[in-house]
């Protein structure tokens, strides 16, 4: 206890330094712009402005994703509330009741409810990931090939499981971006596979210029083909008065952002879940416990507070398994691992004792954060308002130009500007044939540490596959990882079971 | 998006094939030393084998609720426009350099896209986004752009 205090307090010594308190300020801004165009969510954010980090020390980069990574989160609901077009999936919960508020002149105080609870939910979320992240990650230490493996084929198997409609297509996605994950030199024999003799390949396919494609190109094509009205973002009274929620408000939703806290932390944790089903839960129990379920939808107070606090602590919660056992669980995360690498880190256990000065920096930024969050919403959002009465297609043209030249930076080299712009074209018959783009992204990052260590353990056990299922750790993580897989199936089973007794 | 599920199961399948037969050519196995280069691409293989079978069957059943296109007219349009800009801006900075090549991306792309059209808005992007990002990604993160017949 008393050590993650002074390792706080030391990792405050680093966030607060100037310039990282000014990455930190620009990540913020940036991100809950990107957060608030339509069809641009956290994901996006990070893949279209990830190539500014590079150039710089790894622990402001990082302060600097993390900033845009929850300015994100809460850009999203900026125009869920005002316009009821949700910026990402995350913020479609908030839109239900935060619109209506605004129809009935509340906005101020929708806003104001979104910003304070998602304060709330991510400081209290900070709180207990400070406490839990250096347990989690000393308990990790033992972990071995086999048991990195079963972690790594768990977090695809639940998030190609639980994200679309479809769970054939969400693993099939996962598969495909495995096959990326292969393409280039094999890493034991030298021999290249899939390269088609391509210089280029043999290093392999990078993350960036997929989930720059994917998340950025393919959102803004889809994106342009809705007519947004941001006319309503014109009359919204946003004075400075209007912000701060009403007692009566703060009396209904106190033990609703209580709860969705909560909720939403533990969601984040696990793989596959995140911020959205977050939401979704968050708001479902907010109206069962409510006594006046039936305002719900029609502009409660507390329909916009329970989401947004879920949202929050769920990315928060989503920061748990990256760090401390090196396997994140959404699209987000698994672009910010894709950064940790870039940097030369490897997140998992061995980064609290190799980089304290790395995690508790980034730990203390989003203390830091969340605060500079709160007060730029609450100083400036009639200017955040502004920048997206900006024309969609200036702002789509930017956001382009930048992923292009972006793409570029990487390696300078303009094979990573086509490989983008070809990601874009592939993703956009993903979203519109319900391909879900996260499992994608996620095992294409994960893909050659899943393979090194399946071969690690593998060598351990003299070839026998045994030894996965041998070692008490990876027994449960691979029953649970293949629970998964079945688990939609067993659904579907069991529901045309209840249809048929019910019918007879 | 039935017959877009049969089409993508089908090239799916074939592309399983294709990863298939290549991982069988690199080595599957190393007697005691476990898996070869070719082990992960022929599971691959085989995963997305099943997967596109079981897409395709999924097509076939009665209760398939998902009617209707997919795709509009209007939509293609517009992939059509934004990639084909795009990947003519991409061969442009050959000739003209990253920064004009970006900037008349940009200032196309903002024409095209607008509901209403300005002339001032155009031009304006056209200026100020090259700038901008020459700043960014030049200055600040000393980005060697490839510099075209303007020296620019």
């Amino acid at each position: 206890m008393l050590e993650t205090l002074s390792d706080l307090l030391y990792g405050f010594s680093v966030a607060i330094t100037p310039i990282n308190l000014l990455y930190c300020l620009v990540g913020v801004v940036t991100g809950t712009i990107i957060g608030a165009l339509p069809g641009l969510g956290p994901s996006a954010g990070l893949a279209v402005l990830l190539p500014i980090t590079f150039g710089i020390e790894p622990v402001s980069g990082i302060i600097m994703l993390a900033g845009i990574y929850y300015g994100a989160m809460y850009g999203g609901s900026i125009t869920s509330i005002l316009i009821n077009t949700p910026g990402d999936s995350a913020a479609v919960m908030t839109a239900l009741d935060g619109y209506p508020l605004t129809q009935k002149g509340r906005a101020g105080a929708a806003m104001g409810m979104a910003a304070f609870s998602s304060f709330i939910g991510g400081t209290v979320a900070i709180v207990a990931f400070t406490f839990l992240a250096p347990v989690l990650a000393s308990a990790a230490l033992s972990f071995g090939p086999p048991e990195y493996f079963a972690l790594m084929v768990l977090g695809l198997t639940t998030l190609a499981g639980m994200t679309g409609d479809n769970p054939t297509k969400g693993f099939i996605s996962a598969i495909l971006g495995l096959f990326l994950a292969i393409v280039g030199l094999d890493l034991v024999t030298g021999l290249p596979r899939f390269s088609f003799g391509m210089m280029e390949l043999y290093s392999g396919i990078d993350f960036i210029p997929v989930a720059m494609g994917v998340f950025g190109i393919a959102e803004i094509i889809l994106a342009s083909e809705e007519k947004v009205n941001m006319e309503g973002l014109k009359n919204t009274d946003l004075r400075w008065r209007k912000l701060f929620p009403t007692a009566a408000d703060w009396a209904r939703s106190k033990w609703v952002i209580a709860r969705g806290t909560v909720l939403g932390f533990f969601i984040g944790m696990l793989p596959g879940a995140g911020a959205t089903i977050a939401s979704f839960i968050s708001y479902g129990m907010a109206k069962k416990a409510s006594k006046h379920p039936e305002e719900f939808g029609l502009g409660a107070i507390e329909g916009v507070a329970a989401p947004e606090c879920a949202n929050n602590a769920a990315s928060v919660g989503a920061f748990v398994p990256l760090l401390t056992l090196g396997v994140p669980g959404s699209a987000s995360t698994a672009i910010l691992m894709g950064a940790l690498m870039m940097f030369g880190l490897r997140p998992g256990p061995m980064l609290f004792e190799r980089n304290p000065d790395f995690v508790w920096g980034l730990i203390a930024s989003m203390y830091v954060g969340n605060v500079m969050l709160i007060l730029m919403v609450l100083l400036f959002v009639p200017l955040f308002v502004r920048a997206l009465l900006v024309p969609k297609a200036a702002l789509n043209a930017v956001v382009i130009a930048f992923i292009l030249v972006g793409a570029y930076s990487l390696n300078n080299s303009m094979f990573d500007v086509y490989l983008t712009i070809g990601f874009g074209f592939i993703g956009y018959f993903m979203k519109k044939l319900k391909y879900p783009g996260a499992p994608l992204v996620l095992a294409l990052v994960l893909g050659q540490l899943l393979e090194t260590s399946m071969r690690q353990s593998l060598i351990l056990s003299g070839g026998s596959f045994g030894i996965f299922f041998a070692r008490p750790i990876s027994t449960v993580l691979m029953v649970i990882a293949f629970g998964a897989i079945f688990l939609p199936a067993i659904k579907n089973m069991i529901s045309k079971l209840r249809a048929k007794n019910a019918s007879v | 998006m039935k017959k877009a599920d049969q089409i993508t199961g089908a090239l799916l399948l074939a592309l399983s094939v294709y990863i298939a037969l290549t991982g069988l050519s690199l080595e599957l196995w190393w007697g005691d030393e476990g898996p070869g280069p070719g082990f992960l691409p022929f599971f691959v293989a085989v995963c997305l084998a099943i997967l596109s079978l079981m897409l395709i069957l999924s097509t076939l059943k009665k209760d398939n609720k998902v009617q209707g296109n997919v795709f509009s007219q209007e939509g293609l349009k517009l992939l059509v426009t934004i990639i084909g800009s795009s990947v003519v801006a991409g061969l442009l900075v050959n000739f003209v350099g990253m920064i004009v090549a970006m900037g008349l991306l940009a200032g196309f792309l903002v024409t095209f896209l607008a509901e209403e059209r300005k002339i001032f808005t155009s031009i304006g992007m056209m200026v100020i986004l090259p700038l901008v990002l020459y700043l960014i990604f030049r200055v600040g993160l000393d980005v060697p752009f490839p510099k075209g017949i303007l020296g620019l």
